[in-house]
């Protein structure tokens, strides 16, 4: 059978020693990359592009790989420890994880977020090996009308993200999307809202926005109570996860590697999609989902083997139609062309053994960082133990260099103030940052496919429900607006009614 | 005082007298105007690494994408020119974007131009089924079914389709995207009729999924060898685009043909060759005189053109 | 069953941010048609959206579920906390990396009334090598330790 011949090319080409090294040396630069917030994954390939040229298009691929999917653990790693997430997906990850941390479950949240990483990718690394081929004309299908369709459906999604009142979640939506705006309009070319900045005019950073709103705003919360409770629990408690946390985190992963699976496909931030759908998908089903934003541990299993899932499928748009989910991605297929590779519909009978090494050598990699990463939990909870006090200095501090070593601007500094202090007010207010963050990242995209879906229909509206696909997304945001409404117009009549 | 010492050793190292031919003493800074593993940035970094090879200088790449190119040649013009600072963006940046948008704050004779590394070639792509094959069916098509629907990768492009178009009579709605393997995308997926790309294409014209309706560049094209270029099939334009190396204004003599010389040499090696066969693109100095003049040329050829443009506005 | 004053703050946050961008857009920006959309277009429709959830966060009936805000406002956090970055921003172009750093980390370390001015001195000596010796020396970044301007400044 062919399947199985491929995975037998694709595992002999992965485990070659060299393969083999450059795989780990990959995830373990990865790893510390993405722990540290602010420099992600892109400043590190970026240095390292000119020095993968030494090496074979194979190895050089499946180092930036794990460099890739390494730094995403990194970087869940860090939004569970000092709830400081350097990617769109580890906020969703922060959400219940931070939380977990603080009540002294920071190794629970951890090793949660490795194994369903590990059983995410292993699953999705068969669906890759099974459907490749037919997840390529999937992704075809996708045109505008079917992306803007998508993201309202996304951000309706991400009103779960909150709890406490809808219509500010929605606002802070809103909010989002419209600062996302800043910049200079991709389609007319016009600057916006930047007030003759020329800073601004790439738009305002994402990284800058997320350190502020969670991070700063974090550092101050924690200054409130500062000298009067213990800001951070000093009770490590058990590492590992009890067998009944596990046994309840299956269906979670299982939902969240699913939806990964799916969306990954989708290169217009269909991985991210998918984290925060998982979300809200767990909040839905979970009998206590009050507990989410808690401390629920279903909260950080689904979306990191969604997250997961969806960096692994995303790869098949990247290599048979060069269109890349993230920078990230955008560097690898830069690589490739170095390498001589163009991507392509040809690339998987071309380069049978490039195309099939990098998905096994992708489980390979999964498994290498959970065999690594579950004996540093321990190290990494005993960071929780550290003072808050000497430790919050340390947060700005490495936060701060990260975002100046992004663009290498101070304008982006200042940014990070005013992020932190409005965030921090925000947040004094109710107004939480998870749907925020969402509807920044979303906002760019919303538009460009909006403004395409329109031109490409020569300006008919009805192009967004005529075409199935997008018809059926639409009715299921209208459907998910109306189920997260009722409980709460039902809560409030509840109320008159006691008064 | 330290500072004093310091400032002492700058002015020493600054007015060493250039005996011999200009060597880079410290790296020299490369502000590319494009976003990393894009097409510019791939061939770009391929000539650099060269260049280090060739001459032993060394490099910092910088991607600074953003306002299509415009902050990295804004960059690039308020940089010292002491050779240090250079710049790889395209020939469109200078010689038609600063006429198109008020936000661009400089013009063409702003700056200086060192080089080119090759020509972009360009073909104007459609679906393997549409109903035309060439741009007299295109124009017929759009006469009798209303505007074809076109994905676009940058305001040049967009501005060839249009002078293709007034000759012809074909009728087009434009849509920008993000880059030309989306816009090659949404022609796959049958949501946008044809696009104009630069490489991107030639693998799904191998495997049948899309045909050349005309080239939009005047280099040959293997992979489509029963095409004719725009102007031969009567719509008189074609887009005459590089990726071009430029440097502050008043590069000193010297450091400029230093820096040109290495260019050359770098841009002659096989390994950019093949490179830009991969990429089907024509590998292409025009040296410094050249690539200013083409600059100037093709900027008063725009500025006489933009009138006649509704998408100029 | 009445508006709280946290309901009227947040509301009113982002009434005002929608008007902001409203008032910018409508001035500056092109609306387009639906076939064309302007620039202006989405930022107009979201910026109204934006207004009316602001009117929505203040008229909405939470029924004594918002707990009004108890905890004191750092405002020595606040200060110190925002000061920092600026400090570094200040100094990193030209200074260097290490004047700059050895500012922020100090200004951050002062943000906490805990800290007493031995334990500012040792967070900033020990922080400040361990940042230059991961992102200078380890990550190799392009930003030099004491900017050469600094000679150019005392001329």
């Amino acid at each position: 059978m062919d399947i199985l011949a491929n995975l037998v090319l694709g595992f002999a080409t992965a485990v070659t020693p060299e393969n083999l090294l450059y795989c780990l040396i990959g995830t373990v630069i990865g790893t510390a990359v993405g722990v540290l917030p602010g420099l992600g994954p892109s400043t590190t390939i970026a240095l390292l592009l000119p020095f993968t040229f030494a090496l074979g298009p194979t190895p050089a691929l499946i180092m930036l790989a794990g460099i890739y999917y390494g730094a995403q653990y990194g970087g869940s790693t860090t939004a569970i420890l000092l709830n400081l997430p350097g990617e769109p997906s580890s906020a969703v990850t922060a959400l219940d994880g931070y939380q977990m941390a603080r009540q002294g479950r920071a190794g629970h949240a951890l090793a949660i977020a490795a194994i369903g990483s590990f059983a995410a990718g292993t699953i999705a690394t068969f669906v890759i090996v099974l459907f490749a081929p037919v997840l390529t004309s999937f992704a075809l299908e996708f045109g505008p009308a079917e992306y803007f369709s998508l993201i309202v459906l996304g951000l309706i999604f991400s009103v779960a993200l909150a709890h406490g009142s809808v219509v500010r979640a929605l606002a802070m939506v809103v909010f989002g999307l419209v600062l996302s705006l800043v910049g200079t309009d991709v389609t007319s070319g016009e600057a916006r809202f930047t007030f003759g900045r020329l800073e601004l005019a790439d738009g305002i950073n994402f990284v800058t926005l997320s350190i502020g709103f969670f991070g700063i705003a974090e550092i101050l919360r924690n200054l409130e109570t500062e000298g009067r409770a213990g800001i951070v629990t000093k009770v490590i408690g058990r590492l590992m996860p009890s067998r009944q946390d596990l046994w309840r985190c299956v269906p979670p992963i299982a939902r969240g590697t699913a939806l990964g699976s799916i969306l990954g496909i989708l290169p217009g931030g269909g991985a991210l999609l998918s984290s925060f759908a998982s979300y809200s998908l767990e909040k839905k089903l979970s009998r206590t989902p009050g507990a989410f934003g808690k401390g629920a541990i279903e909260g950080v299993a689904g979306p990191e083997a969604a997250n997961n899932a969806g960096a692994q499928t995303s790869f098949i748009p990247m290599l048979t139609l060069g269109l890349p989910a993230n920078a990230v991605m955008a560097m690898m297929v830069g690589a490739m062309i170095m390498q001589g590779i163009v991507p392509g519909p040809n690339v998987a009978t071309a380069q049978p053994a490039l195309f099939w090494g990098l998905i096994a050598s992708m489980w390979l990699g999964n498994l290498m960082l959970l065999v690594l990463n579950l004996p540093l939990v321990g190290l990494w909870a005993r960071l929780m133990t550290i003072p808050y006090t000497w430790l919050f200095p340390a947060i700005l501090t490495f936060s701060a260099i990260g975002i100046y070593s992004l663009n290498g601007n101070v304008f982006d500094l200042y940014a990070l103030c005013i992020a932190g202090v409005l965030g921090y007010v925000l947040m004094r207010l109710g107004c939480e940052p998870a749907p925020f963050l969402l509807g920044f990242v979303l906002g760019p995209m919303l538009e460009e496919h909006l403004r395409r879906a329109m031109l490409l229909s020569f300006g008919n509206p009805a192009v967004f429900v005529t075409r199935p696909i997008s018809a059926g997304l639409l009715l299921l945001a209208v459907a998910a607006l109306v189920a997260i409404a009722l409980p709460a117009v039902a809560k409030k009549r509840e109320k008159v009614f006691v008064e | 005082m330290k500072t004093g010492a310091l400032l002492a050793l700058a002015v020493a190292a600054v007015a060493t007298p250039a005996a011999h031919a200009w060597e880079a003493k410290k790296p020299i800074r490369v502000v590319i105007g494009y976003g990393a593993g894009g097409s510019t940035d791939a061939i770009g970094r391929l000539t650099f690494k060269k260049i280090e090879d060739q001459k032993g200088w060394r490099f910092i790449i910088e991607n600074k994408a953003g306002a299509q190119g415009a902050l990295a040649a804004m960059e690039i013009k308020n940089a010292p020119a002491d050779g240090y600072t250079i710049g790889l963006l395209s020939t469109g940046n200078f010689a038609l974007d600063p006429y198109l948008s008020k936000a661009i704050q400089y013009k063409p004779e702003d700056l200086d131009y060192i080089g080119t590394i090759g020509k972009i070639e360009y073909a104007l792509v459609a679906a393997k089924n549409a109903p035309y094959n060439n741009l007299q069916e295109l124009a017929a098509h759009t006469k009798k079914n209303g505007p074809v629907s076109f994905s676009s990768t940058g305001k040049i492009l967009d501005l060839a389709m249009e002078r293709i178009s007034e000759k012809l009579g074909i009728t087009f709605v434009s849509a920008p995207t993000s880059g030309s393997a989306q816009s090659v995308q949404l022609v796959l997926g049958g949501h946008a009729n044809v696009t104009i790309s630069g490489g991107v294409h030639v693998p799904y014209m191998q495997s049948g999924q899309l045909k050349a309706i005309a080239l939009m560049s005047t280099g040959k094209a293997d992979y489509a060898p029963g095409v004719k270029n725009a102007v031969d099939q009567g719509g008189g334009f074609v887009i005459d685009n590089y990726f071009l190396l430029v440097a502050p204004k008043n590069l000193p003599a010297d450091a400029r043909a230093a820096l040109a010389e290495a260019i050359d040499a770098a841009v002659k090696s096989p390994e950019v060759g093949d490179y830009a066969a991969k990429t089907f693109n024509t590998r292409l100095n025009l040296g410094p005189d050249g690539s200013t003049e083409d600059v100037m040329a093709q900027s008063r050829a725009w500025r006489e053109w933009l009138p006649n443009s509704k998408l100029a506005k | 069953m009445r508006t709280t004053a946290k309901q009227l703050k947040a509301g009113g946050i982002f009434v005002a941010i929608g008007a902001f961008f409203l008032a910018t857009s409508l001035s500056t920006l092109e609306i387009g048609s639906t076939l064309r959309m302007g620039p202006g277009f989405l930022p107009i429709v979201l910026a109204l959206v934006l207004v009316a959830l602001g009117l929505g966060v203040i008229l909405e009936r939470r029924g004594g579920e918002d707990e009004e805000e108890t905890r004191p406002v750092p405002w020595r956090g606040l200060v110190f906390i925002t000061l920092a970055p600026l400090l570094f921003a200040l100094l990193v172009k030209g200074w260097g990396l290490a004047p700059a750093l050895l500012a922020m980390v100090a200004t951050s370390a002062l943000a906490s009334r805990m800290m007493r001015p031995i334990q500012v001195m040792i967070v900033t000596v020990v922080l400040t090598a361990l940042a230059l010796l991961l992102f200078s020396y380890l990550l190799q970044l392009p930003y030099p330790l004491f900017a050469s301007t600094l000679a150019t400044m005392a001329g």
